[in-house]
């Protein structure tokens, strides 16, 4: 296996299926049998991580390179499940006018383009599949059948476009003064150079646009009002792997950079007002997607803080808090999804009774719902554990405090929700409750993400010894030393 | 020997078979449930002293590691005891309803958090058990789910707990009480909010929602305990500065508790009431230096003892005669027996009567105590005996009830008739010899195992404290209703959790879903904003041109863009706007052709005339030219632009006053003919150097033809549908 193995497959599913386009179940069918390709592919990969590859055989830093470190591989895996996950749930949650308007290409397209800006060592090649995830989650956006959904998509759209115009612009800058793009190359560059003033403002430009992505505040307002547009099964492809790609980069670049104070106070603050404006907001919402949806950002928050906390445990930490994150919260709108499907809506005030009439779901939506809030033994705790525990190694008082309270209002948020939906007596039937094949096929992908939850919180050492191994591939130094000769 | 684990995994195994047993089914197990739960307890009583620990993650220094010793031995005993009656009293209690299951199956997997709980060594593995139980107590106290009193109250109890919690994590984290200061301050927060000290007391009331095996099993004598044995375990007597907070928290604490003991008429409030003097008693032993572990166990068994049988016993009252009004209730002796029996009891142990347990308990706290912890403990005392006048003898004498009332089924008076036996035979078990030399083990110099001290002055101010008790609890009975006070803790931090989503709520609206062109804005104007403060605090850089001057040509070309821009933006005509926009972008077209690039050039040219008539063809279906924004928004944009453009303007010079060398253009120059095999660079790139990003960009605009497709396929099928 190479690191172009995972996108051959997204991309070559994705054109089979565009021959596919009347046939239903030969769409879902094959759309199933490329997720489980991809995901063993990425099964492959992580175990055996492919390192450096040179596209075309041109040396580095001249062709592309994509490079399937420890960091990169854990990702595609994760997303790979989020895909397959998202795929099951499409069969009850996807309409088939969308499915036939091209909602199973599109998610391959998506995952192509997520698993390329995951592999990918080159700065201008992180655009192009930026561009790729763009346009295939605008469409995925678009293909509802709802006026509103039509106008969150064109923000989301405008806004995207304006991340992808800075991102471009720094590119250009970036180029201009290194001459280069391979990423390994900008940092040995990087780390020659003196003038810090050309580097931190070039560099704020791409942060800002990795921000945008990532919903940082206070560039987050495209997410809130796109998420809760498409199908749920569509919100929870988004909400897992999209900001989080943006998180990735950051991720990527700070690691290229020179280790520079400024900053790192820099992203720490960003990162602590992400956290506490997300968790305020979500606790303000009333419907289940507004309310999860701004739990991503107070969530990517927490991350950005162990990004800029960095040192000891912060970037394993970063690392290990991305994948916690990626399976709970698509998890959370996964279940968010089966609520919706029993009772016909997703605004609190009208959902209730749910812990009695359906006790399984109350264990599927405990299980994400206490892990985002931090509870032990699930992953939450392990990934807040070490923000804090790095907070306290380092001194930062204010960041270990704010993480705690933040903790505490997401946990406050979601017994909002449990209260709401499963405790407070229905107020009214409407629809007919769903059939067992259809919620089971709904709650299999919810199962199997909540397992997952769970053993990463009971094998959190492997977790976190992975996470570690990839925290160290990442550091600077490291990848100087791994620089491929030509 | 029974491994350690074995005590905390059978709650959790037995709560599993429970949650898989059929309905019919659930009494007769729940029966064997309880008395298995209570063989265990006294095999774990007689179980040798034992460690059992696992590595979890070592990576964070964290362990699951297990103590079966001392006061640990005797609480988990307790647990699983106590556990046991209230497994067969919730059977009793709820009958045929069919959350009964539901409710055994929580109660037993708090068991096991509880356990786990007292048990765990490791700091970790005890947060871990520790926020089990405020999450299981959270599904308890809500579980009459359809009230929205006990929703409110149960999200009360778990935010206080779950930030006590957390603060108890830090101090963990910091290296637990003996630490640092910090750190056992954090500690003491953590257990203050556990076991309802001042000032986290109130949610305790509000979890009397639940329904009373929860109560009496949660809120009694289980977890509430939870902090206070914290405080012991963390060796609180040796961290002297906080003594005085800790004492002032009790006494406050036991005066709150006084002060509900006389104003409540609710069997359940009374008795929370005095658990919360209990809680405080505990608290103040935990300071005394040199108590020891058996003074803590006594006063925590002792108090378990009643406090539990009390409860199931107003439970039986109330399940008897549908009220737990204290007023409303006497003379019940007559239809209630048993139950009268075990009340009184359970009433002379918590009044502190000889010959119970609690008389010892009490005694011997006193007899370690300092004047001013004296003081406060008499005080709790006094509360105790109010509450157990009112709740254990005023229901069950006096003239006969109006009330239809019978007497329960045996589940229902069985537990209590034993723990009231218990606390009254327990002297006599301490005396005994299974248990002696256990016993012997967990006391210390300052409190042996005497159980009768002479009528000693202390003697006289105990029965001093029970006449006043009682003459309080009478004046309590005959006083009229109390006004409810005027500020009430919990009302203010219910009324600051329902404030807290409306403020959320106004961010949410403040911060998205304003106009996008305000979006626009803002997303421009931090990018200004931060570029600058990148250059600022990169500390700037030397702006050199290496580049000519610029020729005649270029100047007329630059200035013509500029001109078509500036004018376009001054137009009331979208046609116009286009069409000056073109001659924009036309201009930078000529700025590719003269540096030589004429396939960039044809490229941009083709894509501006593209525009424009595409535009143009988008405008007939659009509505009039308006102009929406007024003078202020237009000048804020225009800055924000200016303000951008500027910066993207200096870093570009910044840029290009550097020095670059080995770019990846020299190389593709020099290898475009003989390694790609192209004459012209630019193709050589597109499609071998760099054909992958050619790749990409073709799957966009292949997606961006399919989207466009959908949407158009999309309002064919709506119109004709």
């Amino acid at each position: 296996m190479t690191a172009v193995h995972p996108l051959m497959v997204s991309l070559l599913t994705a054109g089979m299926l565009l021959a596919f386009r009347k046939n239903r179940w030969a769409m879902r069918l094959l759309s199933l049998a490329g997720g489980l390709v991809h995901l063993g592919i990425s099964i492959q990969l992580f175990r055996e991580p492919s390192g450096m590859l040179q596209l075309g055989s041109w040396p580095a830093p001249f062709g592309i390179s994509f490079l399937a470190d420890r960091f990169a591989t854990m990702m595609v895996l994760v997303a790979s499940i989020i895909g397959l996950a998202v795929l099951i749930t499409s069969w009850i949650d996807v309409e088939s006018r969308e499915e036939k308007l091209g909602f199973h290409p599109m998610v391959h397209v998506l995952m192509t383009g997520v698993c390329g800006a995951f592999l990918t060592h080159d700065l201008f090649n992180l655009f192009v599949w930026f561009e790729v995830m763009l346009m295939a989650s605008f469409v995925l956006l678009g293909l509802g059948e709802k006026r509103v959904q039509v106008s969150g998509a064109l923000r989301y759209f405008a806004l995207n476009l304006v991340s992808s115009l800075f991102f471009l612009s720094a590119v250009g800058l970036l180029y201009g003064w290194l001459g280069t793009l391979q990423m390994s190359d900008i940092a040995i560059r990087l780390a020659q150079t003196e003038e810090r003033g050309l580097l931190l403002g070039i560099g704020a430009l791409l942060f800002l646009a990795f921000a945008i992505k990532a919903a940082l505040f206070p560039v987050f307002a495209w997410l809130p009002v796109s998420y809760p547009m498409p199908s749920f099964g569509v919100s929870a492809l988004f909400a897992g792997l999209l900001t989080k790609v943006g998180v990735v980069a950051m991720v990527r670049f700070y690691c290229l950079l020179p280790a520079d104070s400024t900053l790192q106070s820099f992203i720490i603050f960003a990162g602590l007002a992400t956290m506490v404006v997300g968790v305020l907001c979500a606790i303000g919402q009333s419907t289940i997607r507004r309310i999860l949806s701004f739990h991503i950002v107070s969530q990517v928050g927490y991350m950005v803080l162990a990004l800029g906390l960095f040192n000891g445990l912060g970037l394993t930490a970063c690392l290990f808090y991305l994948i916690h994150h990626i399976l709970v919260k698509a998890n959370l709108f996964l279940v968010g999804g089966i609520v919706h499907r029993i009772q016909g809506s997703e605004k609190v005030q009208e959902c209730g009774g749910l812990a009695s009439a359906y006790p399984w779901l109350a264990f599927l939506f405990w299980i994400p719902a206490l892990s985002l809030a931090g509870l032990p033994p699930l992953s939450g705790f392990w990934a807040k554990l070490l923000v804090i525990r790095t907070g306290l190694d380092q001194g930062n008082f204010s960041a270990v405090g704010v993480a705690l309270a933040v903790g505490l209002l997401t946990l406050l948020s979601m017994i909002k929700i449990w209260n709401e939906v499963f405790w407070k007596p229905l107020p009214e039937r409407t629809e007919p409750p769903p059939s067992r094949r259809t919620l089971a096929i709904l709650a299999a992908p919810s199962v199997a993400l909540g397992l997952l939850t769970i053993l990463l919180g009971v094998f959190a050492q492997t977790g976190i010894e992975w996470s570690d191994q990839a925290a160290q591939e990442l550091r600077p130094q490291v990848v100087l030393l791994e620089e491929p000769a030509e | 020997m029974v491994p350690p684990f074995f005590w905390v995994a059978i709650g959790f195994l037995m709560a599993l078979i429970v949650m898989v047993t059929p309905r019919r089914a659930l009494g007769a197990l729940s029966c064997f449930g309880g008395v298995f739960l209570g063989v265990s307890a006294g095999v774990l009583l007689s179980q040798p002293a034992s460690t059992w620990a696992v590595a979890w993650v070592p990576a964070l220094g964290v362990e699951l590691s297990l103590a079966v010793e001392g006061l640990r031995q005797v609480f988990a005993s307790l647990i699983l005891g106590i556990g046991g009656l209230i497994v067969v009293f919730a059977t009793g209690y709820l009958g045929a309803d069919v959350r009964c299951r539901k409710l055994i199956a929580l109660l037993l997997a708090f068991m096991a958090s509880m356990v786990g709980l007292v048990l765990s060594t490791d700091p970790l593995g005890l947060f871990l058990f520790w926020e089990l139980t405020s999450f299981f107590s959270y599904l308890l106290i809500g579980f009459e789910d359809e009230d929205p009193v006990a929703r409110r109250a149960a999200r009360q109890a778990f935010v206080i707990t779950g930030a006590g919690g957390l603060v108890l994590l830090v101090g963990l984290l910091m290296g637990g009480a003996s630490a640092s200061p910090a750190a056992a301050i954090c500690v003491l927060i953590g257990a203050m909010t556990k076991s309802a000290l001042w000032p986290f007391h109130f949610w305790l009331p509000g979890a009397m929602a639940a329904p009373t095996p929860i109560s009496a099993y949660l809120h009694s004598a289980t977890m509430v305990k939870g902090g206070v044995f914290l405080l012991f375990v963390q060796d609180f007597s040796k961290i002297e500065f906080l003594h005085p907070y800790l004492i002032a928290s009790a006494a406050v604490t036991g005066l709150i508790a006084l002060r509900m003991s006389l104003f409540e008429c609710d069997l359940k409030k009374l008795l929370a009431a005095s658990t919360l003097g209990a809680l405080a008693m505990l608290a103040l032993l935990a300071t005394i230096p040199g108590a020891g572990p058996l003074a803590f166990a006594a006063v925590l068994v002792a108090h378990a003892l009643y406090k539990g049988a009390l409860f199931m016993i107003a439970g039986g009252i109330d399940h008897a005669t549908g009220t737990r009004n204290v007023r409303e209730l006497s003379g019940l002796r007559k239809a209630m027996p048993m139950t009268a029996t075990a009340a009184a009891l359970a009433g002379v142990a918590m009044m502190g009567l000889p010959p119970t347990l609690a008389f010892w308990a009490k005694e011997t706290a006193l007899g370690l105590a300092r004047p001013a912890i004296f003081a406060v403990l008499e005080l709790i005392a006094v509360g105790a005996v109010v509450v157990a006048v009112r709740v254990a003898f005023f229901p069950f004498w006096g003239r006969d009830c109006v009330r239809e009332a019978h007497e329960n089924p045996p589940t229902l008076w069985l537990g209590p008739a034993v723990l009231a036996g218990l606390g009254l035979l327990g002297p006599l078990l301490l005396m005994g010899p299974p248990l002696r030399p256990f016993l012997s083990s967990l006391a210390t110099q300052s409190s042996q195992i005497a159980y009768w001290h002479g009528f000693n002055a202390l003697f006289f101010v105990s029965l001093g404290t029970i006449a006043v008790g009682i003459g309080l609890a009478f004046w309590a009975q005959k006083r009229p209703e109390a006004r409810a006070p005027a500020f009430s803790a919990a009302d203010w931090t219910e009324s600051l959790l329902t404030r807290i989503p409306s403020w959320g709520s106004q961010l949410s609206k403040l911060v998205s879903g304003g106009k996008l062109r305000n979006e626009l804005g803002l997303f421009f104007a931090v990018a200004a904003g931060l570029m600058l403060f990148g250059l600022i605090s990169g500390g700037g850089f030397l702006l050199g041109f290496r580049t000519l001057p610029p020729t005649f040509e270029e100047i007329v070309i630059v200035a013509l863009a500029a001109l078509a821009a500036g004018v376009a933006l001054v137009q009331g005509s979208r046609i116009a706007v286009i069409a000056l926009l073109g001659i924009s972008g036309s201009a930078i077209a000529l700025i590719y052709l003269a540096y030589g690039a004429p396939d960039l050039a044809i490229t941009q040219f083709l894509i501006e005339m593209l525009t424009v008539i595409l535009f143009v063809l988008g405008f007939a279906r659009l509505p009039r030219f308006r102009s929406l924004s007024g003078g202020s928004t237009r000048v804020r944009d225009a800055l924000i632009a200016l303000a951008f453009g500027g910066m993207m303007s200096l870093l570009l010079l910044g840029v290009l006053s550097s020095e670059t060398s080995g770019t990846l253009s020299d190389y593709f120059l020099q290898n475009a003919v003989p390694e790609a095999y192209g004459r012209n660079v630019v193709n050589t790139i597109i499609v071998d150097f760099r054909a992958l990003d050619t790749l990409g960009e073709i799957v966009v605009i292949a997606m961006a033809a399919l989207g466009v497709s959908a949407l158009l396929l999309r309002r064919k099928s709506r119109s004709t549908p």
